[in-house]
């Protein structure tokens, strides 16, 4: 289980937006890959692991489909442990 | 006919300019000769969706295959020849009676090139985008899918490096007779 953070901010970001965080359960570990939060903005590239995620689409907006899931995947910074 | 209507041999506007610009590449040896008309062959010649019902119908038909394209989607797709840019974390997404699979990528347009090719420009359209994540069973239904309301649908959305292909079920009557 993990917590997923909201993301609001100015610069480039790939969280999305939640009004609070969620605890939801990883579905599969994909390995690291480079941070596009700072990718986008400096030559630097930070490696963080990437996880997938599964809510459910009213997790995300309350008049989404109702038997619907979305599946996200989510960069280590993004999330902590539940 | 009038004056300025005529079929003439000169490259319209569009094509000077690509010419141009390929030229300011090839000139200083950024490119290398030949390239851009290279990367216009693969695409028009090898790289589309014809790729990925390759993968498709081979799983049909084969369920060992199909067992190691669940499992490892990007080694079982390299079996049929296919993979490089943006085919490189390949995940394949089985439907069943019970889920049926759509794919997004809401950020941008990430799209299994080795596979299925360029996106088509539905898929990169912010409605198209916003609202498959939001209404999935509507768009589909728009798109001539209608599902049961008992069918789940998993939306697959593409937001870091995974790429993603619906393994759809094989149509009724398709077996070998």
């Amino acid at each position: 289980m993990i917590t997923v953070y909201h993301g609001r901010g100015r610069r480039h970001l790939r969280r999305w937006t939640f009004s609070q965080p969620l605890v939801r359960t990883v579905t599969r570990v994909d390995g690291c890959f480079s941070l596009p939060d700072v990718e986008a903005h400096s030559t630097r590239r930070v490696l963080e692991g990437t996880y997938g995620v599964r809510f459910a689409a009213r997790d995300l907006r309350d008049d989404s489909d109702e038997n619907a899931v979305v599946h996200v995947d989510l960069w280590d910074s993004y999330l902590e442990p539940a | 006919m009038t004056s300025d209507h005529h079929h003439s041999a000169e490259p319209a506007p569009a094509e000077r300019r690509v010419a141009a610009l390929e030229e300011l590449r090839t000139e200083p040896g950024i490119l290398p000769p030949g390239f851009v008309d290279e990367v216009n062959r693969s695409y028009e010649q090898d790289v589309g969706p014809r790729n990925g019902a390759k993968v498709i119908a081979r799983a049909w038909v084969d369920p060992e295959y199909q067992r190691r394209l669940l499992a490892d989607s990007t080694a079982a797709i390299a079996e049929l020849g296919f993979g490089g840019n943006e085919g490189e974390h390949m995940q394949v997404v089985e439907n069943s009676d019970d889920v049926h699979n759509v794919v997004v990528c809401t950020l941008c347009s990430c799209y299994p090139w080795p596979v299925l090719g360029l996106p088509p420009a539905w898929y990169k359209d912010a409605p198209y985008r916003a609202r498959v994540v939001r209404e999935p069973r509507a768009v589909l239904a728009e798109m001539g899918c209608r599902l049961d309301d008992q069918v789940e649908v998993g939306v697959w959305n593409s937001s870091a490096e995974q790429h993603y292909l619906v393994l759809p079920q094989r149509p009724p009557r398709t077996e070998d007779a």
